[in-house]
């Protein structure tokens, strides 16, 4: 990547992705959206994926779903970090996750995604 | 927990040593251990019952608030929030007990340090048990404390002054784990200052007061020099540390107070009574005064780690306890006839169960990577004195004795060996390991002292002091030798060299360039080619590891400073400079290497089947790693049973191993960290083989992403190593102990039922003279059955208390993730003889 300046930098590797700045308040923390990145199957967890980072196996770094329209980059030499409570209701390349166990008590096990409070009920 | 209605004997007989160890042991310490709470994680969950502790992040907040706007410098104010939550934190004395002091307000709380980093805040947000009712209110105060550090943390502070893409690199989680930060991770102490017996707080606090005041005389004498400036640092660090050290007799003092209250207001047994008022006693003089007795001794030694663990994230607690307790042990029991052999059993029980107990809220990684267990409290027993004589004292057979007696799987103990330990305590080990407590873990004293003066130059009467810094890793407890900070970042996840080199350099399994951009796979046409791109991802690795702790190390004592850790360090009293200052430091850094032997027993498969027998190409290995070996079971196979593998006598395979470790002992002799000394790897695991396992994709060596990575450090592969015990230590002893690596695990499985009576100890002990002959550094036993261990799968309700080695740590079999126990099973039962 050509250097650039450090929070230019930091925005298009998703640096700012892998430290979150803050909480939001306790009730918008518990508006998980219907569609959350973390319960696609091209949720990518990483080793730290349980503070609800993360990335997407097929998106590349420059996309956003966020938006309206939704940016979707395919070719890049990185993934796009997403969150696990990503609302991804407008990525047109989301597809829900099928769980085989109900207690998903192995680490290591994908399910442990429902791991995320927030998802426990989804 | 029902008493069993055998008799000890007939419990003993059937092996039974936790039911054993129950009707062994003094009332006292029996319902010290039951009313003990489990703080390790099971799997990667805190277990039902445990909460946040919110008292704790709600003061540190409330102080920070306060003192916002204050003119004081960033290191004073933290040394008052530090003293804040010491003069405020709701303290309790467990009913029976005689050693005082905790980290939560509870005794059922896991402490949780907002000011460490945002995600691990986030974490506490969502986390799924562990949340305190009503969980409404709760979630308001964590949302409350996690915003107000949000952008304020440590590891905020760090980050922006980090190389970006490195930063990324690690933070993604699939080469290593950890962050680089000085109050988070594992903490060396200087145990010859503190110690010692000669001095406790107050002298230090006096010491601190001279120091001031001659700075201050100093700083207003006519001129002006950098080292004039400098000073006002100086004085403002001694000020923290001073502060913390004021707050830490406080401390102590309001036990005495509360245990006080206790008896004359409350107690009606006046044998209690009368321990309470002991307790107020001891606690009056400790930690400002320095110990007398045992009882003292170790108060002082938990205040000591408790005050540290108010000020940082402890993931491991290096110790020596029976040569710094020793002579206090030997006073009161064989001098003194103050305690008797059985009361002091208690005392030094009890210590080990206050240990136990001891917790601080960790990231899923960390609790994933260290199942079981709350950090690796590892501590050393044995080894030479500074003169080179043998340091085994009667404490040292007390520790053992007692920890069959309480069986807690943390802390463990590390045995230093060496040729002058008397018959008397290699029994005690002995009849740990056969009791199935899975430690000690028996070190090679001299090659490890040679080895500690051979990568990092300490001086010989230095290295002697050393204890294990975290699981494996020695380091010295000396004024410029022990490492104040060991950033777990620097732990690298050695399988990723191998599959980078299919893969370019590319993570697939975090969709990042990581590694470097090696030749395509099927390019390469001869063996050197490949093991070429292996060193090359090797160096980059090991290089974006070990670059941002370098960089924390040198930002840490303005950013991050330690004012406490810094108060009971000889080099900062001295110096007035920060703990974690590289210039006052010799260094001791070290590259822990997780799932290494995967790479030897994957090059020599590539060597074996694709470059000396041709049966397949390099296209079509990295095809079917990339396709995780799907429709390609007869090739994996193949990969799996026909290739060479580690840990049989084979120097086919055993040459691959010694060429890799030797370029990886090369390069880190040109990796240095900021004191200018060198980072050596130690290939060891913990637990991490099962949480890589989905981190790590498809390896040559027949393994497919998913299944659980080999158990670590220079361990063979589950069932892989068919050749018997000597084998696997012949192997082992052709790698270079001293020059090749700072230290290596090696983990081996017993029969419990070979290991019986007087015969099983000498077969052990003949076993333990091949190992010390062949200048290994490192064995560690699990003797367990396997079908003790199925039938605590099967009913793991009434195999609470089988403890198993998992790596350089131990663990309740019940309390790991059934990967984890399958992993453990699958380890070659080795016989003896």
């Amino acid at each position: 990547m050509a250097r650039m300046s450090r929070d230019d930098y930091a925005k298009a590797s998703g640096a700012f992705g892998l430290q979150p700045r803050g909480v939001d308040t306790k009730e918008e923390l518990e508006q998980v959206p219907d569609q959350p990145c973390g319960l696609c199957k091209h949720y990518l967890e990483s080793a730290y994926t349980s503070d609800g980072r993360g990335s997407c196996k097929i998106l590349k770094e420059g996309s956003d779903i966020t938006r309206d329209p939704p940016v979707f980059i395919l070719e890049g030499r990185n993934g796009y970090m997403l969150r696990i409570l990503t609302d991804a209701s407008r990525c047109t390349y989301y597809e829900r996750n099928e769980f085989i166990d109900k207690d998903g008590y192995e680490c290591s096990d994908p399910a442990f995604r429902r791991f995320m409070r927030q998802l426990k009920d989804k | 927990m029902a008493v069993r209605a055998e008799t000890l004997k007939e419990l003993e007989e059937k092996q039974e040593w936790w039911w054993a160890a129950e009707k062994k042991r003094s009332s006292r310490l029996d319902y010290l251990r039951k009313a003990m709470w489990k703080k390790g994680a099971i799997g990667g969950l805190y277990p039902a019952g445990l909460y946040i502790d919110l008292e704790r992040p709600v003061l540190q907040t409330e102080k920070a608030r306060e003192l916002e706007f204050s003119p004081d410098p960033y290191v004073i104010k933290f040394a008052k929030i530090l003293a804040h939550v010491l003069d405020n934190k709701t303290i309790f004395i467990t009913d029976h007990s005689q050693l005082v002091g905790y980290l939560g307000s509870q005794p059922h709380t896991i402490t949780w340090d907002p000011t460490l980093a945002a995600l691990l805040n986030h974490e506490v947000v969502n986390d799924p048990t562990s949340i305190p009712e009503p969980m409404d209110e709760s979630l308001k105060t964590i949302t409350d404390v996690a915003n107000y550090w949000a952008g304020k943390s440590d590891l905020d502070k760090i980050l922006p002054h980090m190389d970006l893409d490195d930063a990324m690199k690690v933070l993604s989680g699939a080469i290593g784990w950890g962050v680089p930060l000085s109050r988070g991770g594992y903490s060396g102490k200087d145990y010859e200052y503190i110690m010692s017996g000669v001095r406790a707080f107050e002298d230090v606090i006096a010491e601190l007061d001279r120091k001031i005041e001659e700075a201050d005389a100093k700083a207003h004498e006519p001129g002006a020099s950098k080292e004039i400036s400098d000073l006002y640092d100086k004085m403002n660090m001694w000020e923290a540390m001073k502060i913390t050290l004021e707050a830490g007799i406080r401390h102590g003092k309001r036990y005495a107070r509360l245990a006080r209250i206790i008896a004359e207001n409350f107690e009606t047994d006046p044998d209690r009574k009368e321990e309470l008022l002991q307790i107020s006693e001891v606690c009056e003089r400790i930690p400002a005064k320095p110990p007398r007795t045992l009882q003292e001794s170790l108060q002082y030694d938990l205040f000591i780690q408790l005050f540290s663990r108010n000020e940082a994230i402890e993931g491991a607690w290096p110790s020596r306890p029976d040569y710094y307790h020793g002579p206090y042990y030997e006073k009161d029991v064989t001098i003194d006839k103050a305690l008797t052999e059985e009361e002091a059993l208690d005392l030094v029980g009890e210590f080990l169960i206050r240990a136990a107990e001891v917790s601080q809220y960790k990231v899923r990684w960390a609790r994933e990577g260290l199942q079981g267990i709350e950090g690796t409290w590892v501590w050393t027993l044995g080894g030479v004195k500074k003169d080179g004589s043998d340091a085994c004292n009667a404490m040292t057979i007390a520790l053992l004795k007692a920890a069959r007696l309480v069986r807690v799987a943390n802390p463990t103990f590390a045995f230093r060996w060496h040729p002058k330990v008397s018959d008397e305590v290699m029994r005690e080990c002995f009849e740990c390991i056969r009791q199935g407590l899975g430690y000690p873990s028996m070190r090679n004293d001299p090659i490890l002292i040679a080895n500690a003066m051979n990568w990092h130059g300490h001086p010989i009467e230095e290295a002697r002091t050393w204890v294990h810094q975290a699981c494996m890793s020695p380091s010295p407890c000396t004024k410029h030798g022990f490492q104040p900070m060991r950033m777990a970042n620097a732990t690298a996840n050695c399988a990723k060299i191998m599959e980078y080199v299919f893969t370019r350099g590319y993570d697939n399994v975090v969709n990042m360039q990581i590694g470097a951009e090696t030749p395509p796979a099927e390019t390469l046409t001869t063996y050197e080619q490949v093991f070429d791109a292996w060193v090359t991802q090797m160096k980059t690795i090991f290089s974006i590891l070990v670059r941002p702790v370098n960089r924390a190390r040198i930002l840490a004592p303005k950013m991050t400073p330690r004012p406490y850790l810094s108060a009971v360090s000889e080099r900062s009293v001295d110096s007035g400079l920060d703990v974690c200052d590289p210039s006052i430091s010799r260094g001791n850094a070290w590259i822990t290497a997780f799932t290494w032997v995967e790479n030897a027993d994957s090059l020599a498969a590539i060597k074996k089947l694709v470059f000396d027998e041709k049966k397949y190409t390099m296209a079509q290995l990295k095809e079917a790693l990339a396709n995780n070996w799907e429709g390609r079971e007869e090739m994996r196979l193949d990969f799996v049973k026909n290739a060479p593998k580690w840990g049989n006598d084979d120097d086919y395979i055993d040459s691959i191993m010694l060429d890799c470790l030797r370029e990886a002992a090369k390069f880190s002799r040109e990796l240095k960290c900021p004191s200018g000394n060198n980072w050596p790897i130690l290939p060891e695991n913990v637990s991490g083989n099962i949480h890589y396992a989905n981190i790590v994709g498809a390896l040559p060596n027949g393994r497919r992403l998913g299944d659980a990575l080999y158990d670590g450090g220079i361990s063979p592969g589950p069932g892989l190593d068919k050749k018997g015990p000597t084998a696997v230590l012949k192997s082992c002893s052709k790698i270079d102990h001293i020059s090749d690596g700072r230290a290596f695990l090696l983990n081996t499985r017993l029969s419990p039922t070979q290991l019986a009576g007087e015969k099983g100890y000498q077969l052990w002990k003949t076993y333990m003279k091949t190992w010390a002959d062949l200048g290994i550094d490192h064995v560690q036993f699990n003797c367990v059955s396997d079908e003790t261990l199925r039938s605590a799968q099967r009913d793991p309700e009434k195999y609470q208390e089988v403890i198993v080695r998992v790596a350089g740590y131990s663990a309740h079999f019940v309390d790991i993730s059934r990967k984890t126990q399958d992993n453990i099973i699958q380890r070659t039962v080795q016989g003896l003889g």
